[in-house]
């Protein structure tokens, strides 16, 4: 099977995934425990995906970023107290550079 | 009359587009290194440059080409990585499931062009802004468009540089931290209550604790048993 073949199909069994929940997930035919746990789908995936780049970037604790985790901790802050996304950067990127520097 | 009706529809699409780039730039900025990251792999690799090119915008998600690009590379049969990719995407079947609650009124038509353009922060920037305001359909079909059209232009533009010039492609460069910074800033802004909070914490803590599974699982498995820990939180809440 080439590469062409191979990102097709992918492509489209892609589409599927994404398309059929969407369709289904708005036909209002669900459990109300499941409906109410989509809502936190958001902060969830947020949750796993800062920690799988953080703590586990190479699939285990044991390669975790510790200059990384810093500037994540320092970019959440920020943004908790400001409100506003772009002081992620203006906090995060010192502190990754800092924490870098110092910890190696 | 009609003339009215039509300058403000115009006025309501011009303004969901709008604030739904403006919204969405500050983490598609943090997707450019990844962006330029992942294209110059594809570049280096045995996968023909178009066929590459074209997986950017139909995948939307680095960690689906990275891993079609390396089991291509290594040999693996073309069923096995279709499987493996589609087993990596999974997360979109909660992300897309979760945003049909907020299109409940959309047409099919609509439904599927939406599904075309899903991707982490097309997703995360519509349910962040949707979740706690009301807005029009149109606006809200409009601010997805923009929202969804800039992230998958710079994604593929991005990419198609560094497919292209992938031996001048800079690395090292500490540009790598800004998607986990990005990522960090925005988990601020949706954590406002308790269900929220106990989602995040619950699925950091299933990844530390599942880290070793393979082809992503853990990313899938921590937000499913996130999001139900966050119901479950916010239905105590609720009742106390």
């Amino acid at each position: 099977m080439n590469a062409y073949v191979v990102v097709a199909s992918t492509a489209l069994g892609l589409l599927l995934v994404r398309a059929l929940p969407l369709v289904a997930g708005s036909t209002g035919s669900m459990p109300p425990w499941l409906r109410s746990s989509l809502g936190f789908v958001g902060p969830a995936a947020l949750g796993a995906i800062v920690a799988t780049m953080t703590l586990a970037p190479a699939g285990s604790l044991a390669n975790a970023n510790v200059p990384l985790c810093c500037a994540a901790i320092g970019a959440f802050l920020a943004v908790r107290r400001s409100g506003r996304i772009l002081h992620a950067y203006v906090a995060g990127f010192p502190i990754y550079w800092l924490a870098l520097t110092t910890l190696g | 009359m009609t003339c009215t009706a039509t300058t403000l529809n115009t006025q309501t699409t011009r303004r969901g587009a709008l604030e739904g780039a403006r919204d969405i730039a500050p983490i598609v900025v943090a997707a450019v290194p990844v962006a330029l990251g992942i294209g110059a792999v594809i570049g280096a690799s045995e996968i023909p440059l178009a066929a590459g090119l074209a997986s950017a915008p139909l995948f939307l998600g680095g960690a689906q080409q990275l891993v079609m690009v390396e089991l291509l590379d290594a040999g693996v049969a073309g069923p096995v990585v279709i499987a493996t990719v589609l087993l990596v995407g999974a997360r979109m079947v909660f992300y897309a499931a979760s945003l049909g609650q907020l299109f409940v009124d959309s047409t099919l038509r609509h439904k599927v062009l939406m599904s075309s353009a899903l991707a982490d922060d097309v997703y995360l920037v519509n349910t962040g802004r949707f979740s706690t305001e009301e807005e029009t359909l149109q606006f809200r079909h409009a601010y997805y468009a923009g929202a969804a059209s800039l992230s998958v232009a710079t994604w593929t533009t991005c990419q198609a540089l560094a497919m292209v010039f992938h031996e001048v492609v800079p690395r090292g460069s500490g540009l790598e931290a800004a998607a986990p910074i990005a990522f960090a800033g925005l988990l601020a802004l949706f954590v406002g209550d308790a269900g929220s909070r106990v989602a995040a914490g619950v699925s950091g803590f299933v990844v530390a604790i599942a880290a070793g599974l393979p082809f992503g699982l853990a990313t899938l498995v921590a937000t499913a048993i996130g999001a139900l820990a966050g119901a479950s939180a916010q239905t105590k809440d609720s009742k106390r």
